[in-house]
């Protein structure tokens, strides 16, 4: 196995930062430095996690898994600029996170599409914020509307689609910013199986035909595995990167579920995060 | 909603609410007269404080999930009250001016057979003194069949403005 052990924490030397941030053209979409986050005050004061140290290379698809209350939410609100870290920094493309802005897309575990508006609407609204006149705007959304189907629906209003169409216009409208990451929280979760799986593919040939960075937050192994070209493990109370590795796959272009499914590598690579995430859930619970 | 702005609004609406119209009534004929004025200003500070208190609360039921999802799109201070605000809370705002339109109909029309000003209800209060019982029962008719339609068409309004109220 080409991957860590993974009980061992894999962080970046302290050179690599300083080398990445000296540099303004530098490769990374995304730099969470020894970020750490406390909710609450006083004795209440409760940590969620602490010294996450996360880069994400430009186009990489990296699967953030982990059981509930490990921060893997909650260092997607960070980056997303929800919240501010209470130590360390967030760099998105070169530029420090300050708070919630268009060139960090975000796709909900619920569609949170906006009802008094159409699905083009919908998919337009992050063009008409940043001021892009409407025959623009028109264009992109149907450019997008064309990649995932969603044309015929474009007049609709967003709840007469089903749960599977209204997720697709919810990360439609997030790509119809271009923006630099995509960050998505369980987006698949509320999902029936069969949809699940549709959407999943989908979301492998946008990405590649995008080449956005995707940063996806699970707590389904098979689906951070299936999903990402990296995988990032976080065990709970307190919150703590356990595992961070290279998805083996041995040819990037064959993406079909039988290939991935007849993969012994990665379905072993599946068998040792679910394991390891199994023990330090025994040992911290 | 700022919390100094609800501090002083609170309260200023509760008074406001809790005042019969029929009393505050009195003092706008003193001032105003019998014409339409009095009963104009009636209707508006009738209607108020519904509109109000059905704004704040559809403000305050606003899911920040669709705040925050227009945030991460580019959403700043001015377009989120245009384009998130204001449309997320129009179904309650809505319902506060149906609210608003039954109150203020009612509150002139009750004014009306005290005061005996012209209209439905000064014509239902000399009715009433002559003890013409058919007139009374007319009037009434019409004032209860005016309000179903009125309520009928706000509805439709309604309908076609926030089609998407008890769905989403």
């Amino acid at each position: 196995m080409n991957y860590p052990n993974p009980t061992s924490v894999q962080n970046f030397s302290d050179s690599a930062y300083s080398a990445s941030t000296a540099d303004a053209s530098n490769d990374w979409a995304i730099e969470a430095i020894n970020v750490s986050h406390r909710f609450g005050v006083g004795r209440g004061q409760r940590i969620a996690f602490a010294n996450v140290n996360l880069t994400v290379k430009k186009g990489e698809f990296i699967s953030i898994v982990g059981p509930s209350g490990c921060g893997k939410s909650t260092l997607l609100n960070l980056i997303v600029g929800f919240q501010r870290p209470s130590t360390g920094q967030i760099i998105v493309d070169g530029k420090r996170v300050v708070g919630p802005g268009a060139d960090r897309g975000m796709v909900f575990q619920k569609h949170c599409l906006f009802p008094w508006m159409s699905v083009r609407a919908n998919i337009e609204f992050g063009p008409r914020m940043s001021g892009i006149n409407q025959s623009e705007r028109r264009k992109i959304a149907d450019e997008i509307l064309e990649l995932v189907g969603l044309r015929d629906v474009a007049k609709n209003a967003t709840y007469e689609l089903s749960g599977g169409m209204q997720q697709r216009a919810a990360i439609e409208r997030a790509l119809a910013n271009r923006p630099k990451v995509l960050l998505m929280d369980e987006p698949f979760s509320a999902l029936d199986a069969f949809t699940r799986e549709r959407l999943q593919d989908e979301l492998i040939s946008l990405w590649t035909r995008t080449n956005t960075s995707i940063l996806f937050v699970t707590h389904s192994v098979d689906e951070a595995v299936y999903l990402g070209t990296r995988i990032v493990a976080m065990k709970a109370h307190p919150g703590e990167v356990i595992l961070d590795v290279q998805v083996p796959r041995n040819n990037d272009q064959d993406r079909s579920r039988e290939s991935y499914q007849k993969d012994l590598q990665l379905q072993s690579l599946k068998e040792q995060i679910s394991i390891s995430l199994r023990t330090t859930a025994f040992r911290t619970a | 909603m700022s919390p100094l702005l609800n501090a002083i609004l609170g309260p200023a609406i509760t008074f406001l609410r809790q005042l019969p119209p029929l009393a505050y009534f009195s003092l706008l004929i003193i001032w105003f007269g019998i014409d339409e004025t009095p009963k104009l200003l009636l209707l508006i500070i009738a209607a108020f404080p519904p509109v109000v208190v059905a704004t704040v609360s559809g403000l305050n039921g606003i899911s920040s999930d669709y705040i925050n999802a227009a945030r991460t799109l580019g959403c700043r201070k001015l377009s989120l009250i245009s384009s998130i605000l204001i449309p997320a809370s129009l179904p309650e705002i809505f319902t506060g001016i149906r609210l608003g339109i039954g109150v203020a109909n009612t509150s002139v029309v009750a004014s009306e057979t005290v005061n005996g000003i012209p209209g439905i209800g000064g014509i239902i209060r000399d009715a009433q003194r002559y003890n013409q019982t058919d007139v009374v029962l007319l009037g009434l008719f019409v004032l209860g069949f005016s309000g179903l339609i009125l309520e009928f068409i706000l509805e439709r309004v309604q309908k076609v403005v926030t089609p998407w109220k008890g769905v989403v």
